[in-house]
């Protein structure tokens, strides 16, 4: 759980927008790291093309 | 229990991992950061994948059947649709149902279609303003 914990961080402070998902096709952005969550996507920073 | 797939090379763009309660780090996927211009046929098949396991049933239904599905924005409660692709793939719906305009916004990183479509789903889904402001618009 530490490593995941750390991971997120690092990602996070990479740029990373963290979410979950809550179901049904739902999600939710993570400020922190969530230690329940089940599934937690790691998104690159975006940009307009 | 660590399950790790590295794509092809080091880097990751896309990532997703769970945090269970006794499995600590679920899953990870890593991509390279620079892949081609098309993706890997297997890369592909795996961001559609992960694509189809965030969609809600209704979304995967039109997904399937018309290569598209449409996101409700988090602040003004306008619909898009996401159209199967990399860029340039995103219309604003009016109440109609008929398209305004386009907008393109793109992960950093040539990401399989599946990555592309699904980060651009949570971004209109979740932080809709902060996302159009990045975005490029065009008709």
């Amino acid at each position: 759980m530490a490593a995941a914990e750390e991971r997120f961080k690092m990602l996070t402070g990479a740029g990373f927008t963290a979410a979950k998902r809550l179901g049904e096709g739902r999600s939710e952005v993570l400020k922190s790291f969530d230690p329940t969550a089940e599934e937690t996507l790691f998104i690159p920073r975006l940009k307009g093309g | 229990m660590i399950w790790a797939e590295l794509g092809i090379g080091v880097g990751a763009a896309l990532t997703a991992f769970g945090a269970g309660v006794l499995a600590g780090i679920i899953m990870t996927q890593w991509r390279l950061a620079a892949l081609p211009k098309a993706a890997p046929l297997e890369a592909e098949q795996k961001g559609l994948a992960l694509l189809r396991s965030w969609l809600s049933p209704e979304q995967a239904e039109q997904y399937s059947s018309h290569q598209y599905f449409d996101v409700i924005g988090s602040d003004t409660g306008m619909r898009y649709r996401i159209r199967h692709g990399y860029m340039m793939n995103i219309d604003e719906l009016d109440s109609a149902g008929n398209k305004v305009c386009a907008w393109c916004l793109v992960p950093v990183g040539n990401l399989a279609s599946g990555d592309c479509m699904l980060a651009q789903k949570i971004a209109l889904e979740t932080f809709e303003r902060k996302a159009l402001a990045i975005a490029n618009r065009g008709s």
